[in-house]
């Protein structure tokens, strides 16, 4: 038998430990008794009962909800359309149209935000929902353009031939073929932009309204104030929310496959 | 005489500096099972992209039914193809693929399921209905999409090398199903292949093409009889390519010097002029052996023979180190690798003649 602890073993595990263990400690502690988060006080959902009546708590979740609903939504439809088109084009510039969709993933956020900010100001724009929504689907096209485009890429062309020889015309082509095809990539794309969405912090700062502090916004203004055990249970719920968009998604992808 | 339904007119069409289509006219009438047969890079995928519209010709006319259709969309010709990969709509079953050419022109839907149907049992495909494409063999595949295109009635089917995909046996036996299926339809049918034994079996006519331009067009039988070049002499059948001077003509017999010697010949077709040089063409089954010597035999040794299908193939080396071949069905067991023998040819026909538009009789 070999019982041996290989080196590559070691190493995955102390990978996840990392990774894992403060979640894992987040967990166990919004299921604490006591309020002071060095001391195990017994099970306890106290904090989960006392974050549903934070009714500054749940507007925010409202906030983040819509927020991330309404960006992905448009990105959904902007993305699509932007890698459908983008595989049309047969000239050199695509390569390059190609990169500048997907740069904004890579600028970072801190500047994505200061320029948020200065765009809208120098548009006299009133910061609240409508500046997040922007600000938001800007960041969320890349993820659900970058996911299509793949899809398109490992389609066969000939199917839409295919159809355009059977008499649809190209609109038809599109809704009867294109796109219950990319459907899966689409969906994957848009929860995935969806989480980047739940969870963003820094964009979100720099563009948000006096009246539309988003959930992750929030948690983070009270770090001053120090760390409730209600945020524990905010945190938790917030890693399930997650963790059920990233299984979704995989499930998604794997259907139709 | 039937009438033509579609007219190739001057087309020429070029990717970038590469020419592809020269000049390409054609007239194929109503019903004609005509193939367009080359080696892959001729061309004739290009063509037929121009038929179905799914490319535009950089000059010259597509005619359908005497209208010009050079500059319609696919979508609004009367024309369906059989790709290559079938092409069949993975998210959709085999009712839904066939009946989507019918649902596009708004049939209603009872209409649509009937036709359906008989279009299935045409195919031996009953009881297909509802199965996804990916639950079907290669050659049901092939079916569902000759349904699928069919059942439109176009008044010209093309098809891209839609054997290709499929093993030999399976091969063999469409070509048999096609045949019989266009008769049925009584549509015409543009049918794109490398392979010289599916156009041999099932064409009206054959149209040769080499680097975007046409060889020849003739009926499978005359093609192999009478090749006008030595490229399709030698991609329809097994041909030997013989460079001669001719010496003198006697009735339909030349006699012509080859760097092998002197031989004698009957010609096929038109007479060579005298004093010429002329590259003869002359099938493997025209090639006679013996042990004897005769006037107009060239001595050659046997190098290898093989026997297949019932025909025996030996391969022999003339003096001038030519290597020919001589083939003859049923076993025999005459002419072993190594022996001595003498080769004397029953008939030939002049190929590559200067004067190209001269009519073979």
């Amino acid at each position: 038998m070999n019982k041996k602890l290989h080196i590559s073993d070691a190493y995955l595990i102390l990978v996840l430990l990392l990774m894992y263990l403060p979640i894992f400690v987040v967990i166990v502690y919004s299921f604490n008794g006591s309020k002071l988060s060095t001391v195990w006080g017994g099970f306890s959902f106290q904090w989960y009962r006392n974050l549903i009546h934070n009714s500054q708590l749940m507007q925010c979740l409202k906030n983040s909800l819509i927020l991330a609903f309404l960006s992905c939504s448009v990105s959904a439809v902007v993305g699509t359309i932007g890698a459908v088109g983008i595989t049309r084009i047969r000239w050199r510039t695509r390569g390059f149209l190609e990169s500048v969709c997907i740069i904004p993933i890579m600028i970072p956020e801190i500047i994505l935000g200061m320029v948020f900010l200065a765009f809208f100001s120098f548009l006299g724009m009133k910061f609240g929902m409508l500046t997040l929504v922007i600000a938001h689907t800007a960041f969320c096209i890349p993820y659900i353009f970058m996911m299509v485009k793949a899809r398109l890429a490992g389609m066969d062309s000939s199917l839409e031939d295919a159809a355009l020889d059977l008499g649809a015309p190209p609109v038809r082509v599109f809704l009867d073929i294109t796109l219950p095809l990319i459907t899966p990539a689409v969906l994957s794309g848009t929860l995935l932009a969806f989480a980047m969405s739940l969870d963003d912090v820094v964009i979100s700062f720099f563009v948000t309204g006096p009246n539309t502090n988003t959930l992750p916004v929030k948690i983070f203004s009270q770090m001053k104030t120090g760390v409730t055990p209600e945020i524990n249970a905010l945190c938790t719920l917030m890693l399930a929310a997650t963790f059920l968009i990233v299984i979704l998604s995989r499930l998604i992808s794997k259907k139709f496959k | 005489m039937k009438q033509t339904i579609l007219k190739l007119d001057n087309i020429n069409k070029s990717f970038g500096k590469n020419q592809v289509l020269h000049d390409i006219s054609l007239d194929v009438s109503e019903g004609e099972f005509i193939t367009f047969l080359g080696p892959s890079g001729c061309g004739k995928t290009t063509m037929l992209r121009i038929i179905a519209g799914l490319l535009e010709p950089d000059s010259g006319r597509v005619f359908l039914g005497g209208e010009d259709v050079t500059s319609l969309p696919p979508n609004k010709r009367n024309v369906n193809t059989i790709f290559q990969n079938y092409a069949l709509f993975p998210h959709m079953n085999v009712e839904t693929n066939i009946g989507y050419g019918l649902r596009i022109k708004g049939v209603k839907k009872t209409e649509i399921k009937k036709r359906v149907k008989n279009m299935l049992s045409l195919v031996q495909l009953e009881g297909f209905e509802k199965k996804m494409p990916n639950e079907l063999s290669g050659g049901q595949r092939q079916r569902v999409a000759i349904a699928r295109a069919a059942i439109n009635n176009p008044r010209v089917l093309l098809l891209d090398e839609p054997l290709g995909a499929l093993d030999l046996q399976l091969r063999r036996y469409m070509q048999t199903e096609l045949k019989s299926l266009q008769t049925t339809l009584g549509i015409t049918f543009i049918y794109i292949t490398h392979d010289q034994e599916e156009a041999m079996n099932m064409s009206d006519r054959i149209v040769v093409m080499r680097d975007g331009r046409f060889e020849q067009i003739d009926t499978p039988s005359r093609l192999y009889d009478y090749p006008k070049t030595s490229f399709t002499a030698s991609f329809v059948g097994m041909a030997n390519l013989i460079n001669a001077e001719i010496l003198s003509t006697n009735g339909d017999t030349v006699n012509a010097r080859t760097s092998a010697g002197v031989i004698s010949v009957l010609i096929n077709g038109p007479l060579p002029d005298p004093d010429q040089s002329a590259v003869l063409c002359i099938r493997s089954e025209n090639v006679l052996l013996s042990k004897e010597p005769a006037s107009g035999a060239l001595a050659a040794d046997v190098t290898d023979s093989a026997y297949a299908n019932g025909l025996m193939t030996t391969h022999l080396r003339l003096s001038d180190g030519t290597v020919i071949a001589a083939s003859k069905y049923g076993l025999c067991t005459d002419f072993h690798a190594g022996d001595s023998v003498f080769v004397s040819f029953a008939s030939a026909v002049i190929v590559d003649r200067r004067d190209n538009n001269e009519k073979t009789q």
